[in-house]
């Protein structure tokens, strides 16, 4: 029992501590932009690939290979946006189809290198090794991944508020007119704002899947669907709300899936019973002011 | 006549805003009234207060003596009451015959337009507002003179008692101006009650017999446009740059 | 009222078929239908009607349900990423009603179809709260949810399971001509009332909803209502062409009949061929299914999606109005030329 408390309370942790990252980048993305990335599930699945791949070619370069590695999916996130997003911004269903037609294209490209079987990048930990704490051993690259997190969640916020970039990003996200009289190039800040989206992601995904496994090219919609139930939750362009509605879904999750028959096939539907419950409930999530649009 | 429309201390906030304030007033049938206040005084938020799109904090909006606080937009259209929008909308791949038409099947447009049918009734409306020959085509095209009638011909189509027009003349070249005076005009002596606000005093000066003043979400003065133009608070709240009658 | 449209259109009937053929659009569908019609008499090859001719089934299906999908999100403006739930719903009940209930395939078809109908309902309301590409989400993650559920191995006394039902009963005839024409008719049913509902009065009031909500809320519709009807509505068409892929396959599992990429399908067919165009989702659907079959023919099968994916991204980056409009313009251009007009 106790052990199925630790348990539940690590991996809820865990969990939040990805789903939060994730839906940050995700979050900001929209806040800013109004712009509904599909593509951005297939960055955090792509990490997972490269990465494996990568080790194959460059044997014993982990930590090189993870920074060129995030370089990468970072340079993708803003090729995304000028290449397809930008030109079609005007239309919500244009951006909406061709991000997903990108998430498609990733997933369809690595199924064909990569088969569908699931692949373990078990040995590409930059930390392995387990620490005990009252009786529950954990995983030391787990135990860096939360604490990275935490950290990242801490430089973001104090990213978005003090520097100068991260003013311009409020400025846009608040009224985009008005920042463009300001002087604001909203383009570059909305090309900034993806980057730093798929940045956040790869590095969840280059640190928290090694650990755990690569299920397939399709886990990307999977990821995509958390992210958005979290969102949905914390409420839409809340930043503050990605990180609590994160760990909130991380622990609903991990609660599911440890303490309820059949649990971990259910975990994978909590998300999407949570988008449902609060769509019904509070459409505007638990920090959201603004109502859906 | 008696009273169309009573709106008892109707208070809306945003967050610590307060945009509208205790704000009461009563409109008879049949009167042609004004709604003034500088920019952010609340005007909007009063018309979408009445039309449903928002629902008040406190306070409650009567029309014919039934009850219409917080109903649904569409609701309160059934109910008799239409309005238009400041910043124009308008079903941009829609032709503007079938833009008044989707009004004419509301169910008062329904009715109104029972013995001459759907697309008949909204040519007649079209004609009315002076967009007939203009039937088959999507408002993209449009001067902005021409879309500030579709939007009126669409409030028409739902064939109101209680016309809401915001802003009609904004961004209006004087000549535009002149025939949207000349309809609206036209329209109240058909019988319709018709409500609209501006920040401009002296457009609606020559207009409406009657004129309400707010600012900062307050009541500030209701009576003809001279007292109002005279009103000491009314003046000031027009400071800041003469606007009232620029 | 509607009533009195139908009960219009029906007695303008004749006239109106006679102005209808025509035009150059009319004309140029009379030639399609005709062709269609003609098709499955021109051979008798076992390879022809067995294979050839089954991709033609295909298509059709699949036109239907591309079509279905357009009517929800080019017609009424509601992006949905999860038709496969239609789709797939239909499919099942399809397939369980002949399998375990011994239906007749008619009405299993029939039953399949309202299955989705309801499933329009339910999944139409609580997504009516979201917007956009709000809804392009939450539409994908109900499929999700579905296809999680059908999946799962301790529900798989009721759902089936991973290996989904199978049955050489769940078909519309063992032989492909009947079922070519069969299908062919529930197309052209399809497609007539598809195309007439998004020209008649009631799809003026959807397309008003996807134009501009508010102002369709300010016109006295009642929008809730009107984009629920989309909803079931779109369901229908795409229950009518889920019932019928799964008499196609004779059987249904969760990936095949609920994965995203059928959904995927739907939205590519309908996007390639032309948003709103209706008649585009036909064009998409055979140009998909008949590149597909060259590529399996050609031994590239495992790039078919990629090439799929690539070709809507394309698309949807570099024309608006799909390839079935520039493709129109080219053929009435010939036609008038050819009538010295
Ligand atoms: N949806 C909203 N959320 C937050 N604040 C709002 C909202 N709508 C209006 N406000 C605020 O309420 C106040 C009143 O706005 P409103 O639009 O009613 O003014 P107005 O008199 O119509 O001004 P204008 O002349 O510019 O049209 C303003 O300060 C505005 O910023
Ligand atoms: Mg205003």
């Amino acid at each position: 029992m106790i052990e199925d408390i630790m348990n539940m309370l690590f991996n809820g942790i865990l969990n939040g501590a990805v789903l939060a990252l994730i839906s940050l980048g995700y979050s900001l993305v929209y806040g800013v932009g109004g712009i509904m990335n599909m593509a951005h599930g297939a960055y955090f699945m792509l990490t997972g690939y490269l990465l494996l791949w990568g080790m194959r070619i460059f044997p014993g370069m982990l930590f090189l290979t993870v920074i060129f590695v995030i370089i990468i999916i970072t340079i993708i996130g803003g090729l995304t946006y000028i290449l397809l997003i930008k030109p079609l911004q005007d239309t919500h269903v244009g951006v909406v189809l061709i991000t997903f037609g990108l998430a498609f294209l990733i997933e369809q490209w690595i199924l064909i290198v990569s088969g569908t079987t699931s692949a373990s990048i078990n040995d590409y930990v930059l930390f392995p090794g387990t620490t005990e704490f009252l009786g529950y051993s954990m995983f030391n690259q787990y135990i860096f991944f939360i604490i990275a997190s935490l950290v990242i969640v801490s430089l973001f916020a104090l990213f978005i508020s003090k520097s100068k970039l991260g003013k311009s990003i409020r400025a846009v996200s608040q009224d985009r007119e008005a920042a463009v009289l300001m002087g604001i190039n909203a383009n570059r800040v909305l090309l900034y704002t993806v980057m730093i989206s798929a940045f956040l992601a790869a590095i969840a995904a280059s640190l928290y899947l090694p650990g755990a496994a690569l299920t397939g090219p399709g886990m990307g919609w999977t990821y995509l669907t958390s992210s958005f139930a979290v969102i949905i939750l914390g409420g839409m362009g809340s930043l503050v709300g990605s990180v609590v509605g994160g760990y909130i879904m991380g622990f609903v999750t991990s609660f599911t899936s440890i303490f309820l028959p059949n649990g971990p096939s259910w975990a994978h539907v909590v998300p999407l019973i949570v988008i449902l419950i609060v769509l019904i409930i509070r459409p505007r999530g638990l920090f959201g002011k603004k109502k859906l649009r | 006549m008696g009273t169309i429309l009573e709106v008892k201390n109707l208070t809306k906030k945003y967050g610590g805003l307060t945009a509208v304030n205790d704000f009461s007033f009563e409109i008879k049938r049949g009167e042609f009234i004004g709604l003034i206040g500088p920019n952010g005084a609340g005007k909007t938020t009063v018309f979408n207060l009445i039309s449903g799109f928002e629902k008040p904090n406190s306070g409650s909006i009567r029309f014919d003596g039934m009850n219409i606080t917080g109903l649904r937009p569409y609701k309160i259209v059934n109910k008799g009451i239409a309005r238009t929008f400041q910043l124009v909308r308008s079903f941009k791949f829609l032709t503007l015959l079938q833009n008044v038409s989707v009004a004419c099947q509301s169910k008062r447009g329904r009715e109104a337009s029972k013995s001459a049918g759907i697309d008949a009734h909204a040519s007649s409306i079209l004609a009315a507002v002076g967009l007939v020959d203009k039937a088959r085509i999507p408002p993209v095209v449009l001067p902005h003179g021409d879309l500030r009638k579709l939007q009126i011909g669409k409030a028409l189509g739902t064939n109101p008692e209680l016309l809401l027009l915001d802003e009609p003349f904004s961004g209006l070249t004087h000549e535009e101006q002149q025939t949207l005076t000349d309809l609206i005009l036209k329209l109240h002596d058909d019988g319709l009650t018709i409500f609209m606000t501006g920040h401009v005093l002296r457009e609606l000066m020559n207009l409406v017999p009657r004129v309400i003043a707010m600012h900062q979400g307050k009541f500030i003065v209701d009576g003809p446009p001279k007292e109002v133009a005279n009103n000491k608070i009314v003046l000031e709240a027009y400071l800041g740059g003469g606007e009232a009658f620029a | 009222m509607l009533k009195n449209e139908i009960e219009e259109k029906v007695k303008q009937f004749p006239t109106y078929l006679k102005s209808w053929v025509k035009t150059f659009l009319g004309g140029l569908t009379l030639f399609c239908i005709i062709s269609l019609i003609a098709l499955p008499f021109l051979s008798q090859n076992q390879n022809f009607t067995h294979v050839f001719l089954r991709q033609f089934t295909l298509a059709m299906i699949f036109s239907i349900f591309a079509a279905s999908w357009d009517l929800l999100t080019g017609i009424s403006g509601q992006i949905s990423f999860g038709h496969a739930i239609f789709f797939g719903i239909a499919g099942y009940i399809c397939a369980y009603l002949i399998s375990y209930q011994n239906f007749p395939p008619w009405i299993a078809i029939f039953i399949g179809a309202i299955g989705a109908v309801f499933f329009g309902l339910i999944i139409g309301i609580p997504c009516l709260r979201l917007r956009g590409p709000y809804l392009a989400l939450g539409t994908l993650a109900f499929s999700l949810v579905l296809l999680k559920l059908f999946l799962m191995g301790s529900l798989s006394d009721v759902l089936f399971g991973s290996e989904g039902i199978s049955d050489y009963r769940i078909q519309i005839s063992d032989n492909p001509v009947v079922e070519y024409i069969i299908i062919l008719m529930f197309m052209i049913v399809s497609f007539i009332t598809i195309i007439q509902v998004s020209k008649s009065k009631f799809g003026t009031i959807l397309k008003s909803i996807r134009d501009d909500e508010v102002s369709a809320d300010a016109s006295g519709i009642n929008t809730t209502r009107f984009k629920v009807y989309a909803f079931m509505l779109s369901a229908l068409f795409a229950g009518i062409a889920g019932a019928c892929y799964a008499t196609y396959v004779g059987a249904v599992n969760p990936t095949g009949n609920f994965g995203a990429t059928i959904s995927f399908y739907a939205i590519l067919m309908a996007s390639l061929g032309g948003l709103t165009t209706i008649r585009g989702s036909a064009l998409g659907a055979f140009f998909f299914i008949f590149l597909e079959y060259s590529l399996i023919v050609a031994g590239a099968e495992i790039y078919v999606n990629l090439i799929f994916a690539l070709i809507l991204i394309v698309v949807v980056r570099f024309s608006e109005h799909g390839i079935l409009k520039p493709i129109l313009e080219r053929i009435k251009d010939l036609w008038d030329l050819l009538l010295g007009r």
